[in-house]
């Protein structure tokens, strides 16, 4: 009966190697995740790039002298568009941030063109960006928590082992600027 | 030791083939099983404790964890029909106790089913569908009970439960504002497909709350997400009223036991197999 040891350590390598394969696997979902929740992000980002020049042109109609207010908004728009082009997440988060602050400011001056408040096609543009700023700020959480389990994921014990053996590496999260992470509530910034 | 593992393979070797293959065989499906079950108990454990909670008012599509709470369909909630109490979704299943000519007594299921209706849960964003079927249901309210009369006031349909006989009554059900953790495959339905999805249902429901929510959700003309099985098989569906922490104590708990139990199998396969041959 002396085959009985190397059957139980023929067994636990067997036992060891599959749970290897287990976490190999884990970790290849959990980077999939993040990809999937970056897509989702991207996805209401070009929504959102395709909606600024309707707005703009409709604001335009109305604010001629309001030309710098305008050309901030479409250079922010630019500028995440470019970011978000090169997949460079630390840049989207700072661009995003010019964009909400930029949108802040056209929201603010338009406060004085009662008639633009009034245009129909300006309201539901106005709703429409407010929605995607929301989903854009509810994914944002997503995506940093995919993010966070990656990070946490392959720094632990024994997966930390399988992520250096096939190089699973860390993502950024996605950060806005502080004083740029509010919501643009369009609603109070016109008193309805 | 030694001598105790000799024993064995001088009583492996005594076999006759049909006791050897039989031990064999029963060995190897446990052995089987309980791997199978400690892997699907770590993956589980695995993937709740891996996904992202996604926010319905934006809910990502695809495999996607939510959080949310039970609500009545459109306010009508069900009435379970075992227990009559009122409830979102219901599981119940009846069984009578058979016995064989050595006294060995055995379980058969004479009645047992689900809820038809998905279940409706919101959370702080939005509300969405679960539809049910295909799914692992944890719930809180889970009530067992045993009764001799099979004369209970049941309301199931004809079912021929056999006085006299000892049934089995069981039943699980999800209750309204009860907190609700699901994982499984989250997409959004439009306008069209909204109809699509509701027809189905509402043959069995033809004048309900089914028809009633259908009509709601095309005057909101807002989107609807149902979460439901995912097409891949391997991708759990769960739908939990304990928590996510509690279901990744269940799941590892599930990994750990079979682990153990595994190796009992396995060990038993090892010796007859080696003893046998060696």
């Amino acid at each position: 009966m002396d085959w009985l040891g190397p059957v139980i350590f023929l067994a636990v390598l067997v036992l060891v190697g599959l749970y290897g394969v287990v976490i190999y696997n884990n970790l290849v979902s959990l980077k999939h995740g993040v990809s999937k929740a970056w897509a989702n992000i991207d996805v209401l980002l070009k929504q959102r790039h395709d909606e600024l020049p309707k707005l703009v042109e409709t604001v335009k109609r109305y604010m001629s002298h309001e030309r710098e207010t305008l050309r901030e908004v479409i250079a922010a728009r630019n500028e995440v568009e470019q970011a978000r082009e090169h997949e460079d997440v630390k840049q989207v988060g700072r661009a995003e941030g010019h964009m909400r602050e930029s949108l802040m400011n056209l929201f603010a001056v338009a406060e004085d063109y009662p008639e633009l408040k009034a245009d129909q096609s300006f309201q539901q543009l106005q709703q429409r960006i407010s929605g995607l700023e929301n989903s854009i700020a509810d994914r944002r959480e997503y995506y940093n928590e995919s993010v966070n389990l990656n990070n946490v994921r392959i720094e632990q014990f024994p997966d930390v082992m399988v992520a250096r053996m096939f190089n699973f590496g860390p993502f950024d999260l996605l950060e806005f600027a502080e004083a740029e992470k509010r919501d643009v509530d369009m609603g109070n910034l016109f008193g309805s | 030791m030694q001598e105790h593992l000799a024993a064995v393979s001088q009583w492996a070797r005594s076999l006759d083939q049909s006791d050897f293959r039989l031990i064999t065989l029963v060995a190897t499906i446990f052995t089987l099983v309980f791997f199978a079950l400690f892997l699907q108990g770590l993956r589980r454990h695995r993937i709740i404790a891996d996904t992202p909670t996604a926010r319905l008012r934006s809910a990502a599509q695809g495999y996607a964890e939510i959080k949310g709470w039970a609500e009545a369909f459109e306010g009508h909630p069900l009435l379970s029909p075992l227990t009559h109490s009122a409830c979102c979704w219901y599981e119940y299943r009846i069984e009578r106790e058979d016995r064989d000519g050595d006294g060995d007594t055995s379980w058969t299921t004479v009645a047992s089913g689900r809820s038809g209706r998905p279940l409706m849960v919101h959370d702080e964003t939005h509300r969405a569908l679960i539809e049910p079927r295909g799914g692992d249901v944890v719930t809180r309210h889970r009530e067992q009970w045993y009764d001799r009369k099979g004369g209970l006031n049941i309301d199931i349909g004809p079912v021929e439960l056999g006085s006299g006989r000892r049934h089995r009554y069981t039943e699980k059900r999800i209750h309204d504002g009860e907190p609700v953790y699901a994982l499984g495959n989250l997409r959004t339905l439009d306008e069209g497909a909204m109809a699509d999805y509701f027809t189905p249902l509402m043959k069995d429901e033809p004048a309900g709350p089914l028809v009633e929510a259908a009509r709601n959700q095309a005057r909101r003309s807002e989107p609807m997400h149902v979460l439901e099985k995912h097409r891949d098989r391997r991708r759990p569906f769960i739908i939990s009223t304990d928590g996510e922490g509690d279901l990744i104590k269940r799941y590892r708990r599930q990994a750990a036991i079979f682990f153990v139990l595994f190796w009992f199998p396995f060990l038993a396969l090892a010796l007859v197999l080696l003893g046998r041959l060696g």
